[in-house]
């Protein structure tokens, strides 16, 4: 008798634990070490392949909006990494995962602000899903064995007259080096992606 | 000749012209004096918040006037803030605007939700990092996100998107009674 009321116990505590866990803790999955090659169509139905850029010193993926604030006010340092970064032989791409962005308007914006980097069009967010990307701007920096180098923001500031901290010129110039990342994991504010299911 | 004749009219005008000037420098000021002051916050201040709780749980709402999904959601908690206020509980609105304007920016939202009463600050652009990491380990940034903490400062709610009045009224009352 009291074996079943222990067991009884245990199994209410069970599903209390249970029930507490799902109701408190939305956390983010934990953070992606490597990705599988992948391809995407561009604003132009030109498909993109993680494979194309394998040759590349490193592969910046950046997953950007056209209607976040934040990650609009990075749109002419996106522009001013490319030029810096696409000569020394890192390959900057643009993906947009937002289900209310269309292929049009991403079109518009990049045509807009002179992003001379392709944005790829990440349907159904599957990529975004993928890369546990949660925000824009949100960056990934991979090698040729699509390994995570770097995973955060572009710098210290969403204000460009107050950066201080360049953390992904920092890291690229690093591993154009081929130093280690001193700094792999930044953070910073940004919209959230809108995904189908939410 | 004419200019005499003419000069008590322009002299009633010229006075009239003057209270209404005056009248219209007394309403701004009137206006400036009920528009909230936002102040400031880093990180260092917001744990001494958290840290310091007097035995009341703690709701920190983030949020950013450009954010429309936090926007949408804003009026509920002003209704969490209003349902809860003699309670054990303390309501604090952590916003991320940024650039020269963000103040005003957030000042001028807060008087279309006829300010409501509770704590505003805006997290200092430095402390943005730090913020992120003490609010939870585990958050990318990604706003509107809300954190419950309960009388002992212990985080007991990480929740991310846009929620509504019963969704946290249902996380608030757990931790409550958890705290009772």
């Amino acid at each position: 008798m009291l074996y079943k009321i222990g067991s009884i116990l245990i199994m209410f505590i069970a599903v209390a634990l249970i029930s507490y866990n799902t109701l408190f803790s939305r956390e983010a999955a934990t953070k992606i070490k490597k990705v599988e090659n992948f391809s995407l169509k561009d604003v132009n139905g030109k498909v993109h392949s993680l494979s194309d850029y394998k040759d590349s010193k490193g592969i910046v993926l950046m997953f950007i909006a056209t209607q976040c604030p934040v990650s609009n006010a990075y749109n002419s340092r996106m522009v001013e990494l490319y030029n810096e970064y696409s000569k020394k032989n890192i390959a900057v791409i643009g993906i947009n995962s937002n289900k209310q962005e269309s292929i049009e308007e991403i079109k518009n914006h990049s045509a807009e602000n002179g992003f001379k980097f392709p944005v790829l069009k990440d349907v159904n967010n599957v990529i975004a899903d993928k890369f546990q990307a949660g925000h824009t701007p949100e960056i990934f920096v991979l090698n040729s064995n699509y390994e995570v180098l770097y995973h955060g923001r572009i710098d210290d500031s969403r204000d460009e007259s107050e950066v201080e901290k360049r953390d992904l010129a920092a890291a690229l110039n690093e591993i154009l080096s081929g130093k280690p990342v001193s700094n792999p994991e930044t953070k910073a504010f940004g919209c959230t992606i809108k995904r189908v299911n939410s | 000749m004419k200019l005499i004749r003419f000069l008590p009219v322009l002299l009633v005008f010229i006075f009239i012209s003057g209270c209404r000037e005056n009248e219209s420098k007394s309403n701004s000021s009137d206006d400036e004096k009920n528009r909230r002051k936002i102040e400031l916050i880093n990180a260092e201040d917001l744990e001494e918040i958290i840290n310091n709780r007097n035995g009341k749980t703690l709701l920190i709402n983030v949020w950013a006037t450009w954010c429309k999904p936090c926007i949408e959601e804003f009026p509920h908690l002003v209704k969490i803030a209003g349902d809860y206020k003699n309670r054990n509980f303390e309501f604090l609105s952590l916003n991320v605007d940024f650039g020269k304007k963000a103040d005003s920016l957030v000042a001028d939202f807060m008087e279309k939700q006829n300010n409501p009463d509770f704590p505003v600050y805006i997290v200092t652009e430095k402390s943005t990092e730090k913020v992120i990491e003490l609010l939870n380990k585990n958050w990318d940034g990604a706003i509107p996100a809300t954190f419950i903490y309960d009388n002992e400062a212990r985080q007991k709610s990480f929740i991310l998107g846009s929620q509504d009045y019963g969704f946290f009224k249902k996380n608030i009352d757990t931790v409550l009674n958890m705290s009772l």
